[in-house]
C-alpha cells in the first residue's frame, strides 16, 4: 500500500476535493470526533465533550473539565473555493453562574451569563444573537490547502479586552459598581479561547498522528474602548493592549501561512508559551508497539450496593452506554452460590467473570488480581466493573486495590442504596453504613418509592454518614453514566496528596490547576450543581475510613451471619404457594432471586424479591438452568428457616453453603 | 470605593440576574451598550432540492445482527490497538491469515480465499474460519428496501451485503433474496459504509448477481475498492461524490463525510419523499450521528407535508458526547423530530429502544427471531411499511 496522506482520516481517502462546505465548517468537529476515538485524548486533554446546535448544526458547543463555562464555534464566514480554503469562526466563552471570570466580564453580560434560561439557551447559541454578541471573545481561522497537503489553525484575540466607562457606573446602594473611568470590562480574552485552542490543536494532533511542522506567534498593536459621556465608544490607546494571533500548520506550510499569519503584526518575542502546541498530547503509537503506560490500565469502578437496592439494572445501562461509546465493559461479578443469577440479567454472558463463590471481600486477594489480569490480557478492557455483593464491604477492598494499581486505575466507588428501604438496612447493617461511608457516588435510588420527607431526611442522613459524596438520585437504576466518569477522589493516593482536597463534584470539577493553564486560578469547590445539588460546595473527602483500616473491625456477611441458602424448584411452581411464602417469608431474609417458572406461563422468569416487592422479569436471554431460588439473609439457612420454603421444593430443600 | 468594587459587583450582577434589582436602573443602561459591533451570525438557509415522491416504502430487515458477542468484537478491536486500528489488519474474517490480531492484511486474506470468492463461499468462509480471529462472531447488516412508485411499479434495492458469508447467505435465503438477485429483480445495491459488518460479505451479493449496479462512498479505501473486483464484480459501480445522488423518483442518497472507528470513512443515508405523508430516512449505522441527518435532510430536501415520517435503521448513539449529562442526547433529539413511525435496531442499544418506548415514541415493535434479541428491535426477518 502506498503511504496516504496524514490527513486521510480528516478528508477520506479522496481528500478535500469534494468537501461540500458544510463539510468544511464541520472539520474540527470531524478530528474531534477522530481524537475522541482515542479515550485516552478526552482523559488527557480534560474533554467533557461536544454538543452539536439545532439551529445550526455548523455551530457546536464544548466544555473543558479546567473551565467552569461553556465554550462555543460559530462559522461566520466559508470560502470553500479559494486557495486555500478558508473557514472564519466566532469563538465564544459563556462562563457559568459563578464563574471566576465573571467579574472580568462586562457587567451586562455577567448578568446575561447569571440568568438561568442563559445556561439553557446557549445549546443553542446561534438562535440568541445577544448571546454571541456577548461572549465572543476570539477568532478562529481553519485554512486547508485545496491538494490536502496541508492543514492550519489561528487564534486572534485581545490579550486583554478591555472597556472603560467613562461616567461609571453608580451602585444601586450609593458609591460605584464602576467608579468613572474604570473597567467595566477586562478579560484576559485570548489566555482564555487559547485554552480551547490548545485543545483543538492537540485533537489534529492525534486526529492525524503528526506534529505541527509551523508554530509561531504573533502580536500586533491594540487599543481598549471607552464609553464616552456621548454613548459613543472610541478607541482609546492603553500601553499594554496587543492582540496576540497563535498560528500552526500541519504538512505543507508556505501555501498556508500567508492565510494564517496576520498582517501588520511582529513576531511575540516570548516562545515559551508555544510549547503547549508542541507536546504530544498522548502517545499515538499502537498499545501493543508502546511500553506500559499508566494512561493504558483500564478505570476500575466499584460497585456495591445492599441487596435488591438495583445494581444488575444500573449495570446494564453501564455496559450499554460504553459500548455506545466503543468502550469495552468487563464484570467482575462476585455472586452468593453457584448459580449466577445476576450474570443471566446482564446481556452477554461472555464479559461476566465471576470470581468464584463466596464474597468478594473475603477471596480478594487471592482471586482478583488473576481476574484483572486475565481481563485485562484477553479483553484489553476499557472499564473494568467490580460489582461486589451487596453483603460485602467495600471498605475491605481499599488495602487490596492499592496492591493493584499498576493493572488499574481507579474511576470510582458507587454504592446504590434503595430509598424505600434506606433506614431498615442501615439499622440493621454495618456493612450498609460501609458502603456508603466508602462510596465517592452515591445513588438514591427508587426515589419514586419514597415520599419527600423522607428524602429529604436519607439527605441529611448521607450527609452525616459520607460527607462529600456525590448523591444521584434515581428511579429504576436509571442514571446517566457519564457521571461518574470524572472528577472523583483519589481513593489511592497518598493522605499528603489528597489532604489539601480540592472540590469534587460528579461534573467533573475538580479544581486542579493544570500546570499549562497555570493562567487561571480556580475556585477550588467549584460545583456545578448538576448532583442535584446534594454536592456540597466545598468537598472535603477526608473521608473516616482510615478509621476502618484495622480488618478486624470489617463487617463481613460470615460476621453478620448471613448465609444463603438454595433452592432446586420443581419445573413449575404453584403461584399461590410461591406468594403466600414470599409475603410469609422470615424477617431475616434479605434477598430473594432465582429463576421460576409459575403455574400456566409458558416461560421462565427471574424472580427479584426484596421484602414486601416481588418482581417476575422477563430474562434477557435464554436460560438453560433448572429452576431454583437463592434466598439469602441471616440464618436463612438454618434447618427452622429452610423448612419455610418445603413446599415449593419437590424434594426437601437443602443448604449448599 | 475601588476595594468595594469586586463584591458590590458581584451582588449587583446577582441581583439583576434575579430580579431583584431591576426597573429604573437597569434600564438607564449606562452598561448596555454594545462594546463591539458583532454582525449577526449568517443563518442556515434551506435550499431543498425537489427529488420527487413515491408512494411507499416498505423495508425488510434481512439482517440486523452485526455480530453476536459484543465482547469479542470490542475486545478484539482493543486488542489490536483501538479504535483507530485499520480493520483490515486486526485478523477477521475474512481477512484472517493465521497471524494473529493485528497482524492481518487485506492481501494475505485475499489471497487465500481469491479463488473461491464468489462462487464457493462455504470452502471460503471455512478456509478463514481457520485462519482467523472469532469467525463464529460475524452476522451482518443488510436490509430490502421495495420502493412503489407513484403509478404503483415496485422497485427493489439492497441497502448494505453484510459480513459473514455463512450468516448472510443463509439470511438471504430466509427472504428469499439470493432469488431476487439471480432474477435482476434488485435494481441496486447501496453500500452505506466501508465497515466490515455492512460491507465484507459483498462476495455474497455476487454470487448470486455480480452484475448488479452497486453505490459506494467516495471514502472508501483502496483496499475496500479492490475487494469490489476481487469478488468477481463486473457491474456498474457508481462512486459517490457529490452530497445528494437521486437514485430514483422520491429516492435519494445522501452523503456524510465523518471518520469512523477501524479507519473507516463517510456513510451514505437514504431519503424518501412518500406522497402525502413525508420523509422517510434509512441509514446503515448514522455515524454522522442523528442531528446531522435529520438537519442535512431538512435543509436541503423538500418533502411532502415538510414533516419527518418515519426512521428506519442503526440509530447509532450520537458519535459526539454531550458536555452536559443532563442531556440524554439520542432520545431528546429523536423526540424533537416527531416521526410517526420508528424502525430501530442494529447499534442503537437495547436500553435505548427501550427509552424510546418508554418516551412514547412510535417504535415498531418486532418479533425477536432468528438471533435478534429484543422485541423493541425490528429484527431479523420483521418488516416495517412507510
Amino acid at each position: 500500500m502506498t503511504a496516504l496522506s496524514p490527513f486521510s482520516r480528516l478528508f477520506g481517502p479522496s481528500g478535500p476535493r469534494g468537501l461540500t462546505p458544510d463539510a468544511l465548517s464541520d472539520l474540527p468537529r470531524t478530528w474531534m470526533t477522530a481524537a475522541c476515538m482515542n479515550a485516552r485524548f478526552r482523559r488527557a486533554e480534560g474533554w467533557l465533550g461536544l454538543c452539536q446546535c439545532d439551529s445550526d448544526p455548523r455551530a457546536f458547543t464544548c466544555r473543558l473539565e479546567r473551565q467552569a463555562g461553556v465554550y462555543g464555534l460559530i462559522p461566520t464566514r466559508n470560502d470553500a473555493e479559494g486557495t486555500p480554503r478558508i473557514v472564519d469562526y466566532a469563538l465564544c466563552y459563556f462562563p457559568s453562574k459563578d464563574d471566576p471570570l465573571l467579574d472580568d466580564f462586562a457587567l451586562h453580560s455577567a448578568i446575561l451569563a447569571s440568568n438561568d434560561d442563559t445556561q439553557t439557551r446557549l445549546r443553542d447559541f446561534p438562535l440568541h444573537d445577544e448571546l454571541h454578541a456577548a461572549f465572543t471573545i476570539a477568532a478562529l481561522r481553519v485554512a486547508v490547502a485545496p491538494d490536502g497537503t496541508g492543514i492550519g489553525l489561528s487564534l486572534t484575540g485581545e490579550r486583554r479586552r478591555r472597556v472603560l466607562i467613562e461616567a461609571g457606573v453608580p451602585a444601586p446602594g450609593g458609591g460605584w459598581l464602576i467608579t468613572p473611568d474604570g473597567a467595566d470590562e477586562d478579560l484576559p480574552a485570548f489566555a482564555l479561547a487559547r485554552d480551547l485552542f490548545a485543545t483543538l490543536a492537540a485533537g489534529l494532533r492525534v486526529a492525524t498522528g503528526v506534529s505541527p511542522s509551523f508554530v509561531e506567534s504573533f502580536e500586533a498593536p491594540s487599543h481598549s474602548l471607552r464609553l464616552g459621556l456621548d454613548g459613543m465608544l472610541t478607541a482609546t490607546a492603553a500601553r499594554d493592549a496587543s492582540r496576540d494571533t497563535d498560528c500552526l500548520i500541519w504538512g505543507e506550510v508556505s501555501d498556508l501561512a500567508p492565510a494564517l499569519a496576520p498582517e501588520k503584526a511582529a513576531p511575540r518575542p516570548d516562545k515559551a508559551d508555544l510549547e503547549i502546541y508542541r507536546r504530544d498530547p498522548i502517545s499515538v503509537a499502537p498499545v501493543r508497539e508502546r511500553p506500559d503506560d499508566p494512561n493504558d490500565r483500564p478505570g476500575l469502578t466499584l460497585l456495591s450496593g445492599f441487596l435488591g437496592s438495583g445494581k444488575t439494572t444500573f449495570l446494564n445501562q453501564f455496559i450499554e452506554y460504553h459500548t455506545g461509546h466503543n468502550e469495552l465493559v468487563t464484570v467482575i461479578q462476585n455472586e452468593l452460590g453457584e448459580t449466577g443469577v445476576d450474570a443471566m440479567l446482564l446481556e452477554g454472558d461472555d464479559s461476566v467473570i465471576e470470581v468464584d463463590a463466596g464474597c468478594v471481600c473475603c477471596t480478594l486477594s487471592g482471586a482478583l488480581e488473576p481476574a484483572i489480569r486475565t481481563l485485562r490480557d484477553r479483553y484489553r478492557p476499557d472499564v473494568i466493573v467490580l460489582e461486589t455483593t451487596g453483603l460485602a464491604n467495600p471498605l475491605n477492598m481499599v488495602e487490596e486495590l492499592k496492591d493493584l494499581d499498576h493493572l488499574v486505575r481507579l474511576d470510582a466507588v458507587v454504592t446504590i442504596i434503595d430509598a424505600s428501604r434506606f433506614y431498615e438496612t442501615l439499622s440493621t447493617s454495618d456493612i450498609a453504613a460501609g458502603q456508603i461511608a466508602a462510596a465517592d457516588t452515591l445513588i438514591l435510588n427508587k426515589c419514586d418509592l419514597a415520599d419527600e420527607a423522607t428524602l429529604s431526611a436519607i439527605r441529611d442522613k448521607l450527609v452525616q454518614v459520607s460527607p462529600g459524596a456525590c448523591v444521584i438520585e434515581a428511579c429504576q437504576g436509571r442514571v446517566n453514566p457519564k457521571l461518574l466518569e470524572t472528577g472523583f477522589k483519589r481513593l489511592l493516593a497518598e493522605p499528603e496528596e489528597t489532604a489539601p482536597e480540592e472540590g469534587h463534584c460528579c461534573c467533573g470539577h475538580e479544581g486542579h490547576d493544570h500546570s499549562h493553564h497555570a493562567h487561571h486560578d480556580h475556585d477550588p469547590g467549584h460545583c456545578c450543581g448538576c448532583c442535584g445539588g446534594e454536592c456540597e460546595e466545598d468537598h472535603h473527602h477526608d473521608h473516616h475510613y482510615h478509621a476502618h483500616h484495622d480488618h478486624s473491625d470489617h463487617s463481613s456477611h460470615l460476621g453478620e451471619g448471613f448465609g444463603y441458602l438454595k433452592l432446586t424448584l420443581p419445573e413449575a411452581v404453584d403461584g399461590d404457594v410461591l406468594t403466600r411464602l414470599l409475603v410469609e417469608c422470615p424477617k431475616s431474609v434479605e434477598r430473594i432471586k432465582g429463576v421460576v417458572r409459575l403455574e400456566g406461563d409458558p416461560d421462565l422468569r427471574i424472580l427479584q424479591f426484596v421484602p414486601g416487592h416481588a418482581e417476575f422479569v422477563m430474562p434477557e436471554r435464554t436460560i438453560t438452568e433448572p429452576p431454583f431460588l437463592i434466598v439469602i439473609g441471616k440464618g436463612v439457612d438454618s434447618p427452622e428457616q429452610s423448612a419455610h420454603w418445603a413446599q415449593l421444593t419437590e424434594t426437601p430443600a437443602h443448604a449448599t453453603h | 470605593m475601588t476595594e468595594q468594587h469586586t463584591p458590590n459587583r458581584r451582588d449587583f450582577v446577582k441581583g439583576a440576574a434575579t430580579g431583584a434589582i431591576g426597573g429604573a436602573l437597569l434600564g438607564m443602561g449606562a452598561y448596555s451598550y454594545s462594546p463591539s459591533a458583532y454582525s449577526r451570525m449568517p443563518k442556515v438557509e434551506r435550499k431543498q432540492a425537489d427529488f420527487g415522491a413515491c408512494r411507499s416504502v416498505k423495508v425488510t430487515s434481512i439482517s440486523e445482527t452485526s455480530w453476536f458477542n459484543n465482547a469479542h468484537l470490542v475486545g478484539d478491536i482493543h486488542a489490536a490497538g483501538g479504535l483507530l486500528v485499520d480493520q483490515y489488519s486486526i485478523n477477521w474474517p475474512p481477512f484472517g491469515n493465521g497471524k494473529g490480531v493485528a497482524n492481518g492484511s487485506y492481501e494475505d486474506g485475499i489471497d487465500s480465499i481469491r479463488k473461491m470468492i464468489p462462487h464457493d463461499l462455504e470452502a471460503a468462509w471455512a478456509t478463514q474460519t481457520k485462519l482467523s480471529l472469532h469467525p463464529e462472531n460475524p452476522g451482518g447488516y443488510s436490509c430490502l428496501i421495495e420502493v412503489e412508485d407513484l403509478d404503483g411499479s415496485k422497485h427493489k434495492y439492497l441497502l448494505d451485503a453484510g459480513w459473514s458469508y455463512d450468516w448472510m447467505d443463509q439470511s438471504f435465503k430466509r427472504e428469499a433474496i439470493d432469488q431476487m438477485l439471480a432474477a435482476n429483480e434488485i435494481e441496486a445495491l447501496i453500500l452505506s459504509h466501508e465497515h466490515f459488518d455492512h460491507f465484507w460479505g459483498f462476495p455474497v451479493v455476487m454470487k448470486y448477481n455480480n452484475k448488479i449496479p452497486t453505490y459506494a462512498h467516495d471514502g472508501f479505501y483502496k483496499e475496500g475498492m479492490q475487494y469490489i473486483k476481487d469478488s468477481g464484480y463486473e457491474g456498474d459501480l457508481k462512486v459517490i461524490e457529490k452530497e445528494l445522488t437521486q437514485i430514483r423518483p422520491g429516492m435519494m442518497a445522501i452523503k456524510f463525510n465523518v471518520p469512523i472507528i477501524t479507519r473507516v470513512y463517510g456513510e451514505v443515508s437514504l431519503a424518501f419523499n412518500v406522497k402525502d405523508k413525508g420523509l422517510v430516512l434509512i441509514s446503515g449505522c448514522n455515524h454522522q450521528g442523528i442531528l446531522q441527518m435529520t438537519s442535512t435532510a431538512y435543509e436541503k430536501l423538500k418533502y411532502d407535508n415538510d414533516r419527518f415520517y418515519g426512521i428506519y435503521g442503526g440509530l447509532h448513539i450520537s458519535p459526539f458526547e454531550d458536555w452536559d449529562p443532563k442531556y440524554d442526547d439520542l432520545v431528546i433529539s429523536l423526540g424533537k423530530w416527531d416521526f410517526e413511525k420508528v424502525g430501530c435496531n442494529h447499534c442503537t442499544g437495547h436500553l435505548t429502544a427501550k427509552k424510546f418506548v418508554e418516551a412514547g415514541y412510535p417504535v415498531i415493535k418486532g418479533t425477536a427471531r432468528f438471533r435478534t434479541s429484543s422485541p423493541d428491535y425490528l429484527g431479523n426477518g420483521d418488516t416495517i411499511t412507510f
